[in-house]
């Protein structure tokens, strides 16, 4: 397959280095002869490959007019090559360098011109492949975009799938395949009279886009599938950082109320609201499916289920509702509560619900049993995690706890926070919590440590209570009342960056892709911020009606979508989810 | 005790000759040709690690040439207390390469690609992955263009396959 050099050139005596070892050799070794002598047999294959290698150059410098032209025809040259022929190796070394010193500089940048190709090798035309591949593996995909445009055998032996696949980046086998995006409330545009999408494709430049949109396996995925993976990921990334905004939408409903909770599964979108019901969104189709009557209070937490057939909701009537995704029927109601349902999480078709009537409690969603009450609290509830195991729960005591689910037995109680805990995260594999809490700070604990040693970290420099926050093995995102997000070194105990340019509450924080972070805020604003770097990328949504009321309240994302809950507390701005997409096709 | 000590140091300074594919003898010390795992392998299927005297006949590594086979045994003989290569090696490093490699390195390309061939067939990995390594650092951050000047490759696209690999590259960079 591969065209092979089948002639053979040993031209390392030739190198500088043989001249001029770098290193003593003290190895011993027989000599049977003069180190650099050539046998009969490789001095002729040299021969026959310079002429063959010359011949096209020697072919162009007959084209000029070149005393070249003569060569084959003058028997003085003759008779100085049948010279030249007998002559040792070192002999012929001693007549290159006098001939050298006799020649003009033209003719020595001829020379040159027909020597270098000597010491250069098309490496991946002659190796075998496995060899080329192992080279092409120490590359990165922009170089091996490069690699693809320079030869046809380079092109083929760039695009091996096994070398893309290689290459570091995760993101790209995880994108699911190209969405739609194109109907029900994606044909028009999220932009409109108070909204502002600072780099949103013209509107005449849509109808383009979408065309093209639907063309989602292109010419690359057919012949190099992996290569057409890491290239969409490339572009969605940069369709995030810095491309035009190339599809939006505005999805209505709720009107007057608050969105109160917001969740993705796949392609399906729910918010809840205080209008006590909840909506369940096809986000590629741009419509609504369901919504979800029954709560008789106001919708204050949901979770969609890790299998997606189960939406959870809780709400100020005290109950939890469990409804099905396939058809939007109610399948159970769960009562015991006997206060608002303030935050829930769920593992499998468990679930745990904490509550302002300072409990938690565990149900099994598919039966709608219910399996344990977790008494402990003395105040409501505010946010808990659970892995299928250990429930971690945060509440207005000041205190954060650990339960075992499935005796309801309080395994910790951690304390030291001297406010109300707002804000969780539970990475069970590292039996690592954090909790962000009234009292401005962040707590990192490890709760296998011995009682009362569980803090392994404060965090201190926000203002106000945290809101939000992710963890990604030792760095913290965390997002606050105070306008900042700030990136922490949970192992350092250290901020490595304030991110400052929201001018009030920052309500939401959603990361994805390597390092980008969206925050939402009071003042009416989405921002991207490149938290390795420690910059604001740009602006995503600006509301007019920001610094007025106009309020962004949650962000929910996708690797490809993102979505906005967008309100006011005094219907300065209309109820609605503005979704952004930045998705890509298979080139 | 002693005994095996004295053996461990017989065994260290025990030397194995072998010769290239023109016929020039080199003699090995054993702890350094321990690195090929071709000739590693040979060696004790052959039995001739039994004996701890040099083998009367030169071992034939018949796809190797006397120079390129000296530059083999040069960076086996620097290299000889590297540790084992294993699978964790694999990991991609960020292709910088120590300073005495870069130097054995600083060869033309005809020679280093002789020296890959050999350092596949002896099957000595770290050898291998350096010079490797060494060719991907050449086409780093370079245009198709000084790729080719780089390698003297011959552009044999015409002008429609040109044209369609402009244009899927394009939709990355946009």
């Amino acid at each position: 397959m591969w065209p092979r050099n089948d002639v053979h050139m040993d031209d390392g005596s030739m190198t500088p280095e043989d001249q001029e070892p770098v290193t003593d050799n003290d190895m011993e070794y027989n000599d049977n002869g003069e180190e650099s002598s050539y046998s009969n047999g490789s001095s002729s294959s040299y021969n026959a490959d310079k002429l063959s290698s010359s011949r096209p150059l020697q072919h162009k410098l007959d084209l000029s007019a070149s005393p070249s032209r003569n060569n084959d025809l003058n028997p003085r040259v003759e008779h100085l090559i049948a010279l030249f022929k007998d002559l040792s190796s070192a002999e012929q070394m001693d007549a290159f360098t006098r001939l050298l010193q006799e020649s003009n500089m033209t003719n020595i940048r001829q020379l040159r011109a027909i020597i270098e190709p000597h010491f250069q090798r098309d490496f991946l035309s002659c190796l075998p492949v496995e060899l080329g591949m192992k080279i092409l593996h120490n590359l990165t995909g922009y170089d091996l975009l490069k690699v693809a445009q320079v030869s046809k055998n380079w092109k083929l032996i760039s695009e091996i799938d096994k070398i893309w696949k290689s290459l570091g980046v995760e993101e790209f086998k995880h994108h699911p395949d190209p969405t739609d995006r194109v109907t029900g409330a994606w044909q028009g545009t999220a932009i409109a009279a108070g909204v502002t999408i600072p780099d949103h494709i013209q509107p005449c430049d849509l109808n383009v886009h979408r065309f093209l949109k639907l063309q989602k396996f292109g010419d690359i995925f057919e012949r190099a599938a992996d290569k057409s993976r890491y290239l969409r990921a490339d572009k969605i990334e940069k369709n995030w950082n810095a491309n035009p905004i190339m599809g939006s939408a505005v999805l209505r409903g709720h009107e007057d109320h608050v969105i109160t909770c917001m969740q993705i599964h796949d392609d399906v979108l729910v918010t809840g609201s205080d209008d006590n019901t909840l909506k369940v969104w096809c986000i590629d189709k741009g419509e609504v499916m369901y919504t979800l009557v029954g709560h008789t209070g106001g919708v204050w937490t949901s979770q969609i289920s890790q299998c997606g057939r189960y939406i959870v909701s809780g709400s100020t009537d005290r109950t939890v509702k469990v409804w099905s995704t396939v058809d939007g029927s109610l399948l159970h109601t769960l009562q015991g509560h006997t206060s608002t349902v303030r935050c829930m999480a769920m593992a499998g078709s468990i679930l745990v619900t904490g509550s302002r009537d300072t409990t938690l409690r565990v149900w099994d969603v598919e039966s709608g049993r219910h399996l344990a009450t977790l008494h402990g609290h003395h105040a409501a509830v505010r946010c808990v995690q659970f892995d299928g195991t250990t429930v971690v729960s945060g509440g207005y005591d000041f205190t954060v706890k650990i339960w075992n689910a499935h005796t309801g037995r309080c395994i910790r109680t951690l304390t030291g926070h001297n406010n109300r805990v707002y804000s969780l995260l539970f990475e069970s594999e590292r039996s690592i919590v954090c909790s962000g809490s009234l009292d401005t700070s962040i707590r990192v604990w490890d709760f296998t440590r011995p009682e009362g040693q569980e803090c392994v970290a404060l965090l201190q420099g926000h203002t106000s209570l945290t809101s939000g926050m992710q963890l990604r093995g030792n760095i913290l995102v965390s997002c606050n009342a105070d306008s900042h997000v700030r990136v922490w070194d949970i192992h350092e105990g250290t901020c490595v960056h304030m991110l400052s340019g929201h001018r009030s509450a920052i309500t939401s924080l959603q990361w994805f892709g390597r390092n980008m972070v969206a925050t939402s805020s009071d003042d009416g604003t989405v921002k991207l911020w490149d938290i390795e770097r420690g910059a604001l990328i740009r602006d995503l949504v600006t509301l007019d009606s920001g610094g007025n009321g106009g309020c962004i309240w949650r962000l929910c994302s996708t690797s490809t979508m993102l979505a906005c809950a967008v309100g006011s507390r005094n219907n300065t701005e209309e109820t609605k989810v503005i979704l952004l997409d930045f998705d890509a096709v298979y080139p | 005790m002693a005994d095996q000590k004295e053996a461990s140091e017989a065994a260290k300074n025990r030397e194995i000759k072998i010769s290239s594919s023109d016929d020039e003898i080199f003699l090995v010390p054993r702890n350094v040709i321990r690195l090929s795992n071709t000739l590693n392998t040979l060696l004790v299927d052959l039995g001739l690690d039994d004996d701890e005297g040099t083998n009367a006949e030169p071992i034939p590594v018949q796809n190797v040439t006397a120079s390129i086979l000296k530059k083999v045994i040069n960076w086996c003989t620097k290299h000889q207390s590297d540790p084992i290569p294993t699978e964790d090696s694999e990991k991609k490093t960020d292709g910088s390469i120590q300073d005495w490699d870069k130097k054995f390195l600083d060869i033309d390309q005809g020679t280093l690609f002789e020296l890959i061939l050999a350092a596949n067939y002896l099957d000595i990995k770290g050898l291998l992955d350096v010079a490797c390594q060494s060719v991907a650092n050449m086409i780093k951050g370079k245009s198709p263009d000084e790729i080719r000047r780089a390698f003297n490759i011959k552009d044999d696209f015409t002008a429609e396959e040109r044209e369609q690999i402009r244009k899927e590259n394009a939709w990355c960079d946009d």
